[in-house]
This record gives C-alpha cells, sequence and structure tokens, in this order.
C-alpha cells in the first residue's frame, strides 16, 4: 500500500512541477527548398548601354526560376523604388526607371523578409547606384542584411562608338587666385588604345588641356586645376573634339559657370593721430572675419617730447618705403584717415604708385579727412583719384546727413525701401565738415543737411574704386543710435562696394554646383549678424528661378543651432537654376545672396553607361554571395540551400489549456486524501 | 529856450540810441563769442576730449588732473585734443558726443538710477569706454563695493575680471611691466570685455591723484616719485587705449615689442 501511497504522490508532484511551467511541444514543418529574392534592376541604365542583355535577364528568370519546384522565388523589380513582380509582368517589364537605388532595394527586401525565411538575394543590375547614399556607405551596412548576395552583371557586348561627358564636379567654393579642382568623368566606348584632348574653355577660349588615353572602354576622370584670377560669375565649359560614327556628338560638350569668391579681404589702414574715429572704424574692420587688417597709426610727431628712452615706449618705426614700393600691392584696399603724407620723407613716385593701385590695379582707396584737410593732397597724383575738388577749409558745423542715394547699396539698411529711408532719415547728428566740391563723374551719397557740402562721395577710378569720407564724426553712427548696427552695416557695405567683393557676407549660401536633370540640390544658408554671429531666428527666403523662368519663394526653416537654415529643391528642368537668398531678424535686413546651379540635361541613368563590377563584386563578398556572369548565369551552380532547415510551426502540443487536465489533478488530490483517511495515515 | 529843449533833447535821443547801439553790439559780441564757445565745446570730430561723469557725490575727486593730462598728451603724443573738460550727467545727450569718460570717486557712494544705468549701458554697447578710478583706497565697501553693482547692471554679459598684464593697455604707448598708481590698491586693473577690448576699466590705484598739483604747482597727493610716473604712464596708456584700440596687439608690432621688453 505504501508503494501505492508513494507513486500517487510522485505523480502529483510530477504534475504541479509541469503544471507551473507548462510546456509546449512544437511540431514544425521540414525545409527542403530554398527561398530566394530576386532583385531586377529595371531602371534605364539598363538599357542604355545594350537591350539585349535586359531581355537576357528577363529570359533567365523564366527559365531557371519560374515554374521552378527545387526553389521558392519571389520577385521584384527596383530602380528608385523597389516593387513586388508577379510572374505574368516580367515579360512586358521595362527598363524606365530614373534611378538605380540598390541600397533601398536590399533594405526594403531585408524588411520585407523579416520573420520568414530568405535564403539568398539573387541581384540583377549593372550596378551603377546613383542616389545620395555612396557606395562606401552601402558597403559598410551590408553587414547588418546577413544574406548571401548573388550579384548577376550585364556584358558589355557591340556598344556602338561614343565619348560622353557624363557629370562634371566642382567645388563647393572657390576663392580667387586658390587652387581648385574640377573633376569631369567621361565615358568612353570604341576608342581603345587612343589618346583624347579634352579642353576647359572660359568664355571660349582654352585655358588647359589635358589628354584622356583610353585603353579600354569605360570610365575616365580627368582633373583641371584652376586659380581664377578674378572674382564673380565666370563661365565655363569642357569640350571633347568629336569622331566620326560617335553615337552622339552633343554630349562632347558641357557647359557650366562658377562663382569665384575673392579671398579675405586685405586692407592697409594709415591714420595720422590716435582719434574716435580710427578707434570705432578699427574696432568695426578687426571684427569682422572676412577682413585682415594691417594699420599704422602715428602716436608721435617729431614735435613730440618723451621723456623717456626708446625702449620704454611701444612705438614701431613706419616702414614707409616698404609700404608704399613692395606691400602696397599685396592689399586690396588702402585707407588714409586723417593721414599728412608731408610729415614724412615721402618719394613723390609712392604717391603715383597710389594711383596706380587704384587706376591700374583695380584696387580700392579710402580716405577719411579730418584735423588735416585733403587739401593736402592738391597737385599730387592722390588728387586725381580722389571723388572730390576739396579746400582747405574746416567747418565744425553740426550737421545732420541729407542721403542723397537712398537706393544705393552702401545705405541699404532694410529691404524695405520705406523702413530703410526712415532709418536713413533718423541717422544721428554728426559735426565738422572738411569742405569741398564734387568731381564730374561723382556719386555723392549724402551730404550736409543745410549747407549742402559733400560728407560720403564714391567714384570709380580706372579699375578701381575710391570712397571719401570728408568728416571724422562717423563714429557718432554708433555712439549716437540705439545700437552700432547702421554704422557697422555702412562700413560693411561700404567695404564690400569697395572691393567689389561678395565674400563679406552675412547671408551665405551654399550648395553643390552642378547637377543632373532629376536630382535634388541641398540648399544651405548661413545667416550671421553685422559683427558676424550666427542667427538661429532669421527670417530666411529662398527666391527659386527656374530655367523656363518661373518663380517660387521658399521660406526655408533653420536647421541646427549654428545659424545655419536648408532646404532641398528638385531639379527637374536642365539649364541654370538662379536662387537668390534674403535673410531679416528683428526687422532688421540682413542682407542676401545668390548663386546658380547648372542643370544638366543628362539623367543620372545615362552618366555612367559601364557596368560597375567591381562594386556588385564588393556587395557579393560582403555578404558570402558570388559575383555571376549573366551569359553564363545557372541556378543549379550556385547550390543555394535553406539556411534553417526548421521553418513554420507545423503543429503545437499543449494539454495546459484543457479543462480535464486540471480535473483529473483534482480527483488526483481527493482519492489520494480519501485513501489516506481511510488507512488511518492521517 | 524851447529850441535849447528841443536840441537837448535830440542830443539824449542821440546818446540813447549810441548806447542801445553799443548794448546791440556788445550783445552781439558776447553772443558770437558764447556761440563760438559751444561750437567749439562740441564740435570735436575725432578729437580727444577729456569727459568726466558727474553724479550726486564727491563725483570730482581730482578736479585739475584732466588739464595737465590733456596738455601732456599736446606735448608728447601726436593726440589732438580739446582743451576742455567735458562734465556730464549720466542721461545728458552729451554723454553719446563722448566716446571716453572718467568716474572718478573716493569716499561718497555712487548712486544711479534705472535710466541712467540703461544709459550707460547703451553707451558701451555703442562702442563707449569707461575708465573708473578709485581714489579710497578701500577694497569691498564704500565706492568700490557701489560700483562694482553698477558694472554688474552696465555689462551683465561680460563680468568685470582681471586685465591680463599683457594686453593691449600696457602697451598702447609706454610699455608697462606692472600696474602701479599714487596708491597701489590692487597690482591689476579690471575690466569688462565686449568684442576684443575692454569698455570699461577699473583701477582702485587712485590714478588721477597722481597728477593733481596746487596752484605754486607742489603735487598735493603725497607718493614716491617712480610711482608716480609709473601711474601717470598707465592712464596715459588708457587714454591711448580708448583712441587705438588693441592696434598693439596687432601681429606687426609683436616682434618689436618682444625685442624691446627683452
Amino acid at each position: 500500500m505504501k508503494k501505492i501511497f508513494l507513486f500517487f504522490r510522485l505523480f502529483i508532484f510530477l504534475m504541479l512541477i509541469l503544471l507551473v511551467f507548462q510546456p509546449i511541444k512544437k511540431v514544425y514543418n521540414k525545409r527542403n527548398i530554398p527561398s530566394v529574392a530576386l532583385l531586377i534592376d529595371n531602371s534605364s541604365s539598363m538599357k542604355n548601354i545594350d537591350i539585349k542583355q535586359f531581355e537576357k535577364v528577363k529570359g533567365t528568370v523564366k527559365s531557371q526560376f519560374i515554374n521552378n519546384s527545387k526553389i521558392n522565388s519571389y520577385l521584384f523589380t527596383f530602380s528608385d523604388t523597389i516593387n513586388e513582380l508577379k510572374e505574368q509582368e516580367l515579360q512586358s517589364l521595362k527598363a524606365q526607371g530614373s534611378r538605380t537605388d540598390i541600397y533601398n532595394a536590399l533594405e526594403k527586401t531585408k524588411t520585407n523578409f523579416l520573420g520568414k525565411n530568405l535564403d539568398a538575394i539573387i541581384l540583377f543590375s549593372d550596378g551603377n547606384h546613383n542616389t545620395d547614399t555612396s557606395n562606401a556607405e552601402i558597403l559598410n551596412d551590408l553587414y547588418n542584411l546577413k544574406i548571401p548576395v548573388y550579384s548577376v552583371k550585364y556584358e558589355l557586348t557591340n556598344v556602338p562608338k561614343n565619348i560622353l561627358i557624363s557629370k562634371i564636379e566642382l567645388p563647393e567654393i572657390v576663392f580667387r587666385n586658390t587652387n581648385a579642382s574640377i573633376i569631369a568623368k567621361i565615358s568612353v566606348f570604341g576608342f581603345s588604345n587612343k589618346s583624347i584632348p579634352v579642353y576647359l574653355k572660359s568664355d571660349d577660349s582654352i585655358i588647359q588641356t589635358n589628354t584622356l588615353n583610353v585603353t579600354n572602354d569605360g570610365l575616365y576622370e580627368i582633373s583641371f586645376n584652376i586659380a581664377p584670377d578674378k572674382a564673380g560669375l565666370i563661365n565655363y565649359s569642357i569640350e571633347i573634339p568629336t569622331y566620326q560614327d560617335e553615337k552622339s556628338y552633343s554630349d562632347n560638350i558641357k557647359k557650366f559657370s562658377l562663382l569665384v569668391e575673392p579671398e579675405k579681404i586685405r586692407i592697409l589702414y594709415l591714420c595720422g593721430q590716435p582719434s574716435f574715429n580710427y578707434s570705432f572704424l578699427r574696432t568695426t574692420l578687426k571684427n569682422d572675419p572676412n577682413i585682415e587688417l594691417v594699420s599704422f597709426v602715428i602716436l608721435r610727431n617729431p614735435e613730440n617730447i618723451v621723456a623717456v628712452s626708446d625702449s620704454e615706449l611701444s612705438l614701431i618705426p613706419f616702414p614707409i618705403d616698404e609700404i608704399f614700393t613692395r606691400e602696397i600691392f599685396n592689399f586690396d584696399m588702402l585707407i588714409f584717415d586723417n593721414f599728412n603724407y608731408s610729415r614724412f620723407a615721402i618719394n613723390p613716385q609712392y604717391l603715383v604708385n597710389i594711383k596706380n593701385f587704384v587706376y591700374g590695379y583695380g584696387k580700392s582707396f579710402l580716405i577719411i579727412s579730418g584735423e588735416i584737410p585733403l587739401s593736402i593732397y592738391q597737385n599730387t597724383p592722390i588728387a586725381d583719384i580722389l571723388p572730390v575738388n576739396p579746400t582747405s577749409e574746416l567747418s565744425t558745423e553740426k550737421f545732420y546727413l541729407h542721403i542723397l542715394r537712398p537706393e544705393n547699396s552702401i545705405l541699404k539698411f532694410s529691404d524695405d525701401n520705406v523702413e530703410n529711408m526712415l532709418v536713413l532719415k533718423n541717422l544721428p547728428e554728426l559735426d565738422t565738415i572738411n569742405i569741398s566740391t564734387t568731381k564730374d563723374k561723382t556719386v555723392t551719397l549724402a551730404e550736409s543737411e543745410k549747407s549742402k557740402h559733400p560728407i560720403i562721395t564714391i567714384s570709380e577710378i580706372g579699375k578701381g574704386r575710391v570712397m571719401c569720407i570728408t568728416t571724422s564724426s562717423l563714429w557718432r553712427l554708433a555712439l549716437g543710435s540705439e545700437n552700432p548696427y547702421k554704422y557697422v552695416k555702412l562700413w560693411g557695405q561700404s567695404i564690400k562696394w569697395l572691393t567689389n567683393s561678395i565674400s563679406m557676407k552675412q547671408v551665405a549660401i551654399s550648395s553643390k554646383k552642378s547637377y543632373n536633370i532629376g536630382d535634388s540640390s541641398v540648399i544651405k544658408i548661413k545667416v550671421k549678424d553685422e559683427y558676424f554671429k550666427p542667427i538661429n531666428n532669421a527670417i530666411v527666403n529662398l527666391h527659386v528661378t527656374k530655367p523656363d523662368n518661373q518663380k517660387e519663394i521658399i521660406n526655408v526653416p533653420p536647421e541646427i543651432e549654428n545659424g545655419e537654415y536648408g532646404t532641398k529643391i528638385s531639379l527637374e528642368l536642365s539649364g541654370e537654376y538662379k536662387l537668390d537668398a534674403y535673410a531679416s531678424y528683428n526687422r532688421k535686413y540682413l542682407g542676401e545672396d545668390k548663386i546658380s546651379l547648372s542643370v544638366f540635361n543628362i539623367s543620372k541613368e545615362s552618366e555612367d553607361n559601364t557596368v560597375n563590377s567591381t562594386f556588385l563584386k564588393n556587395i557579393s563578398d560582403k555578404t558570402n554571395g558570388k559575383l555571376l556572369s549573366i551569359d553564363s548565369f545557372n541556378l543549379n551552380e550556385l547550390n543555394i540551400k535553406p539556411r534553417i532547415t526548421k521553418s513554420d510551426i507545423l503543429y503545437e502540443m499543449n494539454i495546459w489549456n484543457k479543462t480535464y487536465i486540471y480535473l483529473l489533478l483534482i480527483i488526483l488530490f481527493c482519492v489520494e486524501w480519501y485513501l489516506r483517511r481511510k488507512y488511518g495515515l492521517l | 529856450m524851447i529850441t535849447q529843449i528841443f536840441k537837448d533833447d535830440t542830443t539824449y535821443r542821440e546818446h540813447k540810441l549810441h548806447r542801445l547801439k553799443l548794448f546791440l553790439i556788445g550783445l552781439y559780441v558776447i553772443l558770437t563769442f558764447n556761440f563760438l564757445l559751444l561750437t567749439c565745446l562740441y564740435s570735436q570730430g575725432g578729437k580727444f576730449i577729456f569727459s568726466q561723469l558727474q553724479y550726486a557725490g564727491g563725483w570730482d575727486t581730482r578736479p585739475t588732473a584732466w588739464d595737465r593730462i590733456s596738455e601732456y598728451l599736446l606735448t608728447t603724443t601726436s593726440i589732438k585734443s580739446i582743451p576742455e573738460r567735458r562734465i556730464i550727467k549720466p542721461n545728458d545727450e552729451i554723454l553719446f558726443w563722448s566716446p571716453f569718460i572718467v568716474i572718478a570717486g573716493s569716499n561718497d557712494i555712487l548712486k544711479l538710477n534705472d535710466s541712467e544705468i540703461h544709459t550707460l549701458k547703451r553707451y558701451i554697447i555703442c562702442g563707449g569706454m569707461i575708465f573708473i578710478d578709485d581714489s579710497s583706497g578701500k577694497k569691498g565697501y564704500g565706492f568700490d563695493k557701489e560700483i562694482r553693482e553698477i558694472i554688474k547692471k552696465i555689462s551683465p554679459e561680460n563680468p568685470i575680471e582681471k586685465i591680463p598684464i599683457n594686453d593691449a593697455i600696457f602697451k598702447s604707448f609706454y610699455l608697462l611691466k606692472s600696474v602701479s598708481g599714487r596708491i597701489i590698491t590692487n597690482r591689476y586693473l579690471e575690466g569688462c570685455k565686449i568684442g576684443e577690448r575692454y569698455s570699461i576699466i577699473y583701477s582702485q590705484n587712485d590714478l588721477f591723484g597722481a597728477w593733481e598739483k596746487d596752484n605754486l604747482g607742489n603735487y598735493i597727493y603725497p607718493c614716491n616719485e617712480q610711482q608716480r610716473w609709473e601711474a601717470k604712464k598707465l592712464l596715459l596708456n588708457i587714454i591711448l587705449y580708448s583712441l587705438t584700440g588693441t592696434y598693439k596687439s596687432d601681429t606687426i608690432h609683436k616682434s618689436f615689442i618682444q625685442n624691446k621688453l627683452k
């Protein structure tokens, strides 16, 4: 009896343990047939080289995969997106996609098959991936895929003879007198072992020639190093001579333009004596990151007596000869502020050099009169470049500025004309004028309100530009205002005009300059205040003028907290896109900037008409797959086997959701209790 | 008789007219002179003018120092200065014609209301420079305590800091290796830097006291002569700094100055 009780008790304990863990028996399907995703590239490039190759892909898929009982095939086509392909649609499939996005195709396949079994991916493509994701980025991300990719490449046969400039890569920013590279990608077919000249032209003149040594058919790169000697928009073209029997002649030339920025503006500032005019202007110029300032102030004249040795003074000799013979020509701008040349042993030739600096070299000159009237320059070469006829008379009157040219860029404080006029009318009072009269071709921007003496004048002298300020109290525009904005802005715009500069930008727009049709351009706009500190809450509008002259205004949102704003525009037309960015902050006009984008009539898909075997091989190598050729493709040789032999659950054995099990357990408890009671074991 | 009376009357009238003429001419001369004086006082162009802040209490601690300083500037440097002292109240519009102002203090407490603080705040933002000279020689209370509170309000974003001895202030004219004064409360100057230059400079070493003389030409406040000379040099450097900024920190000066300091 004891044995029976022991059995009962053990059985009940066992049941209780099983009740706690509730084990389930699962029965799986056994997998013998591998599952394969077929990705067929149907972008236009698949037909560009040889349409027969694309037909061969369709034929191979049909013959080796469809109705093949040894393999489960899932068909997809991809170009810029990936779509499922039904078997009956295969025959009518056309290669007409606008992009090749291999990365997206692989990623989406992985996502589609998440939780399902996929034993291999077979990729039929020419390998010419052409989206923003670079080939290197794709290869880096492939370790996440964990599915072998068998890449099946085209074979190039019977390609027509052609030379095609398929892409031109331009630097984002080019500075004057600084080296920059222009890279041209050229596809060559049918010109093996030939040397082809490639010309870089500017305004129809050849400026450089390079030779392309073609060994085999394929894509070649050739680069040109340029160092433009002038700033502004410069038109270029890359041209290749046309050869007999070429498929197309129009693709042997590509035109584009480059916006050349001047390098940092170098200013030489000579001041006759320490003054508030010098301290305000110097601080403004020093705070400007676009300016490299070298200044000399005459702290002591020969008649001044200092009762200490020279070693106790910080004075340095004024290098007259060096400045006026050699150094001057290394600067973009010269400032004379209350500077009396006659106090120094200045060779008359030096004044001729200053005139040449402006007249012949196209540099700029700013002259400010103070205690020392401009009349000291009468009958000198400097008088020839002055915008005014000076007198020795100094008026100590206080005056307001009367603005004569509010529309001039130098006096533009707001992009709204009414608001600009209001700002100009409320400029603070100034004093002291060196009386003068204007010359014929001089533009007077401002004069004294009552006495009508010219105060701010500008003129273009020869190749250069000159500005004359006949008061030394312009610092009042800063100290006499609510903030120094007007003063800083006025000087910023004056220097911009004087140096013909476009680098002194508070608003700077940047983007890649050359595109193919259908591309998107990522536009970045940097916005800074008058002290060149980034502004994050500015209103930034981008005016886009398309090649068909249609206009669009885009409000550009801030991107990150450093005064950077960004947007993306689609380039659907070939030609020149003109972009103008305007920014304002707290109703203050900050500035504007413009660029133009060259959009070539080449689709992404016709950019490269070769087969990128290396990229396809790298994809396969990274995923433990193989690179194969469409000509010799044989599914059986691949020997694809199911990676996991057990697949979906066929059925489950679960007794713990059955009521009778619990009833049985209760009955067993009751029987055991009853027997123990009956035999007096309790 | 009647004729005589008429004659006398005419002479009287002529006298009266003559006197009136003289009075008008005198008035014209005085007005013109005053106008010229005023014009001279206010028209400055880029010239230096010694401007001092007037406030309730002992603002004029060293009343004659400015005259000697202006004279010294004219004889020693190429600075063109107006031989006047411009006395300015904090809310005077003339403050904005004076890019350099002095606040002198000693034992009296300087109190400024919110509007005056706001004006001085605007003043330094717009490019003005304030030089504060405390001649009390006391740290942490009185004028020093009060002016530090005011500086905090005027320049909340750029707090007061010690000015390093290699700053352009110490080489703007004389090459100075240390901070001196009529009294030496601190071996340093302090200041608030806006951008690349100090817009407020604070000395507690009675720099103006080093210049103050009586009518007989004797220095009023005692001090070692070498120390007095160093104090004068420092004050002159501060004025030059207000007119040239960080000029002497420019690369072109570095090698010259380093050689001289060896």
